[in-house]
């Protein structure tokens, strides 16, 4: 059987891109300033991340206007998260090896 | 880094992100409350009982509570860091309900009309149906905790206080008017005008939806407190089948004027 670290995606090997992916649950978007909030990042850092996803089609972004403030919304996608949830399937089933 | 710590990471995102912020949550379902009995009432208005006057006065109160709350909260919801996305199964089922909603309608416009617990039967199924996400949201205790304490009350800006006091004298007049007809329609429209115009630039700083970005919690709950009355009003309107008398309208209308006079003051500058 193959090891588990196979089934890993690429697109979520980096810290930033992983919880990127999972700060966006299916039911709801968030705008640029929350995602940088909530993961802790620097502007030009998380919108590479964002880029990278987007150009994989796993996240889409939609920009919009707030008063007179421009405001980026990211949401995931149907493809994002199932490769998402493939991705933490393979980390648990490594944590599970490694405890075994 | 580390599967386990990479677990852990996405553990700690979904706990802080996923779903909606409960103020978040109690906003929309306040808000499937209002649309629920609006369509209840709109729908008895054209059902066997009221009169013309019944309905023009149902009407005059109605439609600015709805224009106004419509307006400032296209503002509120941008204290909210998250938008709420809608399944397609659900925006389907919601446009069956509008169309079974019109059809009714036009039974009660054209046809014969029915009876006024067809519109009761309306308004809470309008409400399960709008509100049930809302309500499951809060039923499961969870929170998002993306924004700290998003309906917080700071000094309202001068433009932010006009305005508010500006809807509080719209509304109260449209209340203490709800017993004569023709003035209440006159101050009904002038101010739908108002309200309208002030939708074409939300980004405006005298618009109502600017003011809505500043309304914390004590606005809120001064407005809730106001379209009450005027829900109230609207409701013993139809089913006593006549207008309200003048006494009881002015003293009503006074109390919305200063509910939201007083939610436009607080709290206070330094």
């Amino acid at each position: 059987m193959a090891h588990p670290r196979h089934k890993l995606d690429d697109a979520f090997l980096t810290p930033v891109r992983l919880s990127l992916m999972a700060a966006l649950p299916k039911e709801v978007e968030l705008d640029f300033a929350s995602l940088r909030t909530v993961i802790e990042v620097e502007d030009s850092v998380l919108s590479k991340g964002i880029a990278h996803l987007e150009k994989l089609g796993y996240v889409r972004v939609t920009k919009g206007y707030v008063s007179k403030r421009p405001r980026t919304w990211v949401a995931s996608t149907a493809k994002g998260r199932r490769a998402f949830s493939a991705h933490v399937e393979a980390l648990r089933a490594i944590t599970d090896v490694a405890q075994q | 880094m580390g599967s386990d710590h990479a677990l852990a990471a996405v553990a700690r995102m979904r706990e802080r992100t996923a779903g909606l912020s409960r103020p978040h949550a109690w906003l929309l379902l306040w808000g499937s409350v209002l649309v629920s009995v609006y369509l209840a009432i709109l729908l008895a208005l054209v059902s066997d009982g009221p009169t013309p006057q019944t309905t023009a006065v149902t009407f005059g109160l109605m439609l600015p509570t709805m224009l106004t709350y419509s307006a400032v909260v296209a503002g509120a919801r941008e204290r909210f860091a998250s938008r709420l996305r809608v399944p397609g199964a659900y925006s389907a089922a919601v446009a069956v309900a509008v169309a079974v909603y019109f059809v009714l309608g036009g039974i009660g416009i054209f046809g014969g009309g029915f009876p006024w617990w067809v519109a009761a039967f309306v308004g809470v199924a309008a409400f399960l149906l709008l509100g049930a996400p809302f309500i499951v949201y809060l039923a499961r205790g969870r929170s998002a905790v993306i924004v700290e304490d998003p309906w917080r009350s700071h000094p309202l800006t001068p433009h932010a206080v006009v305005v508010t006091v500006g809807i509080g004298v719209y509304l109260g007049l449209t209340t203490a008017l709800s017993s004569s007809v023709i003035p209440l329609m006159f101050v009904s429209v002038v101010g739908m005008l108002a309200l309208s115009v002030s939708s074409l630039a939300p980004a405006a700083k005298w618009s109502a939806a600017q003011a809505g970005v500043e309304w914390g919690r004590t606005q809120w709950r001064c407005f809730a407190a106001g379209i009450g009355i005027m829900f109230a009003l609207a409701v013993a309107t139809v089913v006593a089948g006549e207008a309200i008398a003048p006494p009881i309208a002015v003293l009503c209308g006074v109390l919305v004027l200063a509910a939201m006079v007083t939610s436009a003051l607080t709290p206070r500058a330094r």
